[in-house]
């Protein structure tokens, strides 16, 4: 850890409200984005985004630097979406996966691109939403080393620790979720 | 294989740059030699381009700021009243039996009495949640205050939706149950979520059979839904009804419409595939505008060949 967060963290450990808005603006986008990832629904993202800082804030003076502090956030953030995926009702289980088509992928089809090749872009927008769907037939663990991995760009190495697993069962997950997927999205054309 | 276990987890693993030095070197010598893990290889790339050509997924600024403002709020509530209101900490104690010994049985015993009370009541007597909403036949869906959720399940042909009139309501049902098609009338049109009203649109996707509420909502969405997929999959349901005498006149003037006036070229691409279906004045003279003018060449193409087929049909 730096040690301008490392300042920033034990500031907020005393109850310094500031310190603690900053470390929330240094990670709330990435945490926000994962959550969609991981919830695939934009309301139950902002719910869990809610949650997540929250036992950040109250547990913060728990904190005891033995790991990075995003590693620390995050692991919070996998947590508290693994949980809330469990509590959620079955019955809702589909729901997030019109998240994308609606809310970015089939608003992305901008004019100026849809002009030029408009059947490529419906395509892509049908595209997103299959891997949508596909990402949300994975366990909670694979789910989260592909969205970690391929979304934000971790290293395993990073993955292991947040996770608290070894490195070489992490790359066993990466797998498995990579093979579910190609599995699962063989039937779409676009992976034929 | 023997081999192809190995070699196929450090395929995926080579793809995300995640082997050492000396492993990437044994995989490469291994695909020279191995055409099974070459074609695998082959394969787990296209598979790789293919999810990287999703676009990343953006967090607005807006939605950031607002979710933020929430949690400091939030944050300042718990400073000044604690993480927990007094009330909700008695009950805690109540329920989890944190009281003076003498209190115990007689608060665990109080507990059974209500809830065996309780369960008899609303268990035993009222109806299913299915047959509970069949039997409202008071229930007006212009009564509903808000709907806060909906979901449609292909798999079992099932929609359900939690709407709130004075108290939450869950209710569940096929979309072709008028009930339902209520519900999901009200959620085109005025439910501001995108989201709730795609999955509308999907749920009414799976039923051949629609009410004129629905098809007049199915027109509206079409006609002044701000988000382009929801208007798209409108479009397609509209499309795929039987053409009759009845529907005919009203969902060629839309069609037209969206033809004239829409800017997204996909739900114009359906708009003209739907024209292309009959055959009157009107529709020709659209299609010839299209043809010539449109700023798609797909659809200046499509409206081509329909005017062709017409010309040769010798309409």
């Amino acid at each position: 850890m730096n040690h301008d967060e490392a300042v920033l963290v034990r500031k907020a450990q005393k109850g310094h409200a500031p310190s603690f808005e900053q470390l929330v603006r240094r990670y709330d986008e990435n945490i926000m984005r994962l959550l969609c990832h991981l919830l695939n629904d934009s309301e139950d993202a902002r719910d869990v985004y809610q949650e997540v800082f929250f036992k950040v804030y109250k547990s913060i003076a728990s904190f005891n630097f033995r790991s990075e502090f995003y590693t620390w956030v995050y692991r919070i953030a996998l947590n508290t979406a693994i949980n809330f995926r469990k509590k959620r009702k079955k019955n809702w289980r589909l729901e997030g996966v019109e998240y994308f088509a609606a809310q970015n992928e089939l608003d992305h089809i901008k004019i100026e691109d849809a002009v030029a090749n408009p059947e490529h872009n419906f395509l892509n927008s049908e595209l997103s939403l299959q891997i949508a769907d596909a990402v949300d037939q994975l366990s909670p663990k694979q789910r989260a080393v592909f969205v970690l991995r391929h979304y934000e760009g971790m290293k395993l190495k990073e993955i292991a620790k947040i996770l608290q697993l070894n490195e070489g069962t992490v790359k066993n997950y990466l797998f498995r979720a990579l093979e579910k997927m190609r599995r699962n999205l063989h039937e779409y054309k676009y992976f034929q | 294989m023997a081999c192809t276990k190995k070699y196929e987890k450090w395929i995926w693993l080579s793809m995300y740059d995640e082997l050492t030095a000396d492993e990437n070197k044994e995989l490469m010598q291994h695909l020279q030699s191995c055409e099974q893990c070459r074609r695998e290889w082959e394969n787990a790339k296209q598979f790789e381009t293919k999810l990287s050509e999703k676009e990343p997924l953006q967090v607005s600024e807006e939605i950031l700021q607002q979710s933020r403002d929430a949690l400091f709020h939030r944050i300042r509530m718990a400073e000044r009243y604690g993480t927990k209101p007094l009330w909700l900490e008695k009950l805690r104690r109540i329920v989890t039996l944190d009281l003076r010994p003498q209190w115990r049985l007689m608060t665990a015993l109080s507990m059974l009495i209500v809830g065996v009370f309780l369960g008899a009541k609303f268990f035993q007597q009222s109806p299913s949640l299915d047959s509970a909403l069949l039997q409202d036949i008071s229930f007006q869906a212009e009564s509903i205050d808000r709907i806060e959720n909906l979901s449609f399940d292909p798999q079992k042909n099932q929609v359900m939706v939690r709407f709130r009139t004075v108290q939450e309501r869950d209710v569940q049902g096929r979309p072709d149950d008028p009930m339902i098609q209520r519900l999901l009338a009200r959620t085109l049109v005025s439910d501001p979520r995108p989201n709730l009203r795609l999955r509308s649109v999907n749920a009414l996707r799976e039923t051949k059979s629609y009410s004129q509420q629905v098809l007049d909502a199915l027109i509206e969405v079409l006609e002044k839904d701000d988000n382009s997929g929801v208007r798209l999959k409108a479009i397609k349901i509209l499309n795929s009804i039987p053409w009759n005498e009845a529907v005919q006149p009203m969902l060629s003037r839309v069609f037209i419409k969206v033809l004239l006036q829409e800017t997204n070229p996909a739900v114009r691409i359906e708009a003209v595939n739907a024209l292309g279906k009959i055959l009157s004045k009107d529709t020709i003279n659209i299609l010839n505008k299209a043809a010539e003018k449109d700023s798609n060449e797909y659809i200046r193409n499509k409206a081509a060949i329909l005017l062709e087929k017409v010309k040769n049909a010798q309409f």
